[in-house]
């Protein structure tokens, strides 16, 4: 059971560059990289408010639920 | 530097003085365990073979001298780990980064080590009080006493491993929340 995180399809669909999401969000490239790339344990509800203003999009739209029949970690 | 910063660097310095203390006391107790080997082995050196303190023979008296020395030798030894180790934890707040599990194994290993002294200290007091005839207790210098103040300090550093543990975990989590 995993979550992904959808925000090369959000930025690519917005013509936006992670640099550009990364200073209206105001987290830093390095932490937003890390939130791409689904290294991230948990994000909070304040970095996904701020995401979802600047990509205009609900948490649904960045966060998906993939069951690959194993149980979390 | 915040006096903080100070306080830590004065207490560094003196684990760090505790440390080479306690090794130098090792080191003399193993020049005091040396030297009986070699007045046991050699008759004519040390105690004369006829003279015999409290009715107790010279052979018998130098072995009973091995209990606390060896017993101090293995005391010293765990107490200058267990600096080592709190020196360790303190070198760690000092570069502002003390919750990490490192830490929590360190304090188990202290409060492991500091409880070991305490049992080795109680076994050889009463191995003294036994072995040690009463002729001879008034020239015996092993008082070890175990204090409810001293168990209760070894209780705490368990209970502050574990405070440790769950609070490196917890950081550990929230560097991976963003």
């Amino acid at each position: 059971m995993t979550i992904s995180v959808k925000l090369d399809d959000l930025l690519h669909a917005r013509r936006m560059t992670l640099t550009d999401l990364a200073e209206q969000v105001g987290i830093t490239l390095a932490n937003l990289s890390i939130l791409k790339t689904g290294k991230a344990k948990a994000i909070r509800f304040s970095t996904l408010a701020a995401l979802c203003a600047a990509l205009e999009c609900q948490p649904g739209d960045i966060l998906a639920f993939e069951n690959d029949g194993r149980s979390g970690e | 530097m915040p006096r903080q910063h100070h306080l830590l660097a004065v207490t560094s310095w003196l684990l760090k003085a505790g440390t080479g203390f306690s090794l130098f006391v090792a080191a003399l107790l193993i020049i005091a365990l040396g030297a009986v080997g070699v007045a046991a082995m050699n008759p004519e050196l040390g105690i004369p073979p006829d003279q015999v303190l409290g009715g107790v023979p010279r052979t018998e008296l130098l072995a009973m001298a091995t209990i606390p020395i060896s017993a101090g030798l293995i005391c010293f030894i765990l107490v200058a780990t267990a600096f080592r180790s709190t020196t360790r934890i303190v070198e760690a707040a000092r570069s502002g980064d003390p919750f990490v599990n490192e830490n929590a194994d360190r304090l188990d290993r202290i409060g492991w080590l500091l409880l070991a002294v305490t049992v080795i200290g109680f076994a050889t007091q009463r191995a003294i009080d036994w072995i040690v005839p009463g002729s001879l207790q008034g020239h015996v210098n092993f008082v070890f006493d175990v204090s409810p103040i001293g168990l209760i300090a070894i209780l705490l550093i368990f209970v502050l491993a574990r405070i440790f543990r769950v609070g490196s975990d917890m950081r550990a989590e929230l560097e991976g929340t963003i």
